[in-house]
């Protein structure tokens, strides 16, 4: 029996195609292992990492101003505008787009309360060292 | 997974692994590690398919000298009988795996190189603007969708089987289109197709073109040799063309790699069946 197209010398293509699966695989397997996953976070843990850190750069720059008014007894540096910003900052969202639960929104408003108490003595504290001085 | 102990062999792990394929990137969020195991499957399912066509390319040599069948057997009784039968059973299998070869002709291996060209060049585009493991990634999938196209002509060897492949690829590619359908957009056709955009050669758009011209071109040369093929062919050139426009008009993303899986998937049927070699039934049943 006779074929148009004997094919039985193409071992070059078949090596090739061999080599380039056994180099798939292993790509497959790193894809796996995550290596190289230097920009793969995805868009939540991004907005998570941004969140956090800001927080932790908002709450070092409030001790350091309580820091220097009470060791120091300087002028504090809450000055009214930052006292008003800082209120709005930490107003309960209004809307009842992030709060459903009736419990949970009161003890966040007490929560609330007792920062912006704490803030208001330490504003106070700071005014009675100033003129003190 | 041996060519003479299976009728079909890998072809039910090929259906499925296209099916996964493709469902995976439709309705799933497609990470990195999805991405790999899938390429994992791709590959050890192209290593073992490229095991079994070596296995009948190295066949091949004592088959076509007769076998050793008939010197063996001629002396006991029957063996006329017995030997007309094997001989009848292996030239089936033979055939197919020679149709199956088909996917190493040298008009598919320069198909791939300038696939390959192509992938290359565009990695290389994107390599400023992409991390190592996206890369990877981009490299996966364009690895997924050439296996698609290369197994799939391997399979196109019976009628039977390439209505099967046909029609469920053809499924896949009508559902992957009504659920990408939003994703069209048409402003980019305008520019792709300026006279600019193709002497543009720092896109790699263009190997794009030259690969759907040099398919194109491939096609109709075989009309011109076989008319008897001319459905097949006139449909690959239309799918091809469909496939080009749609390179052009979707946005690149996850969902669109199960258009091009589908897609270049049913090209391949069109492709290895433009090329069908037939041959005369009675040389079977001669007697030495």
């Amino acid at each position: 029996m006779r074929f148009a197209d004997p094919l039985h010398s193409r071992r070059g293509a078949f090596l090739f195609i061999a080599l380039f699966s056994c180099l798939q695989i292993t790509i497959g397997f790193f894809l796996i292992n995550g290596n190289g996953r230097d920009s793969v976070l995805s868009s939540s843990s991004i907005e998570t990492a941004q969140l956090i850190r800001s927080e932790i750069i908002q709450g070092s720059s409030y001790i350091a101003d309580a820091q220097t008014i009470i060791n120091h007894g300087n002028k504090p540096t809450i000055n009214e505008d930052t006292f008003a910003s800082l209120a709005n900052a930490i107003e309960p969202a209004s809307g009842g787009e992030g709060i459903e639960n009736n419990n949970e929104a009161e003890l966040e408003n007490e929560q609330n309360i007792e920062t912006k108490k704490l803030i208001e003595s330490l504003s106070t504290l700071s005014t009675i060292n100033y003129r003190e001085k | 997974m041996s060519y003479y102990s299976s009728k079909h062999p890998g072809l039910y792990l090929y259906i499925s692994l296209v099916i996964i394929s493709v469902l995976s990137f439709l309705f799933s969020d497609m990470g990195a590690a999805q991405i790999g195991m899938l390429t994992i499957f791709w590959g050890i399912f192209t290593a073992l398919r490229t095991l079994t066509l070596y296995e009948i390319s190295e066949h091949y040599e004592a088959y076509a000298n007769n076998g050793d069948v008939s010197k063996n057997n001629n002396s006991q009784p029957s063996a006329l009988a017995y030997d007309l039968m094997h001989r009848m059973n292996s030239s089936r299998n033979m055939k197919r795996g020679m149709l199956a070869l088909s996917c190493l002709h040298e008009r598919t291996i320069l198909w791939f190189l300038l696939a390959l060209i192509y992938t290359a060049f565009q990695l290389h585009t994107l390599s400023s603007e992409l991390s190592k493991s996206a890369l990877m990634e981009d490299m996966s999938i364009f690895f997924i969708i050439g296996a698609t196209f290369w197994a799939g002509q391997s399979y196109a060897y019976s009628a039977k089987i390439s209505r099967m492949l046909l029609f469920m690829l053809s499924t896949l590619f009508l559902l992957s289109l009504s659920i990408l359908k939003s994703d069209f957009s048409f402003d980019m056709l305008y520019p792709a197709l300026s006279q600019t955009a193709f002497l543009d050669f720092s896109n790699p758009q263009i190997i794009l073109v030259i690969l759907t011209l040099y398919s194109v071109a491939i096609l109709l040369f075989a009309l011109v040799q076989n008319n008897k093929s001319a459905g097949n062919i006139i449909l690959g050139i239309c799918l091809v063309a469909l496939l080009s426009a749609f390179h052009l008009i979707l946005e690149p993303s996850r969902e669109a790699t199960a258009l091009w899986i589908s897609g270049w998937g049913m090209f391949a049927i069109f492709w290895v069946r433009s090329y069908g070699t037939r041959e005369k039934r009675y040389v079977l049943y001669q007697c030495e």
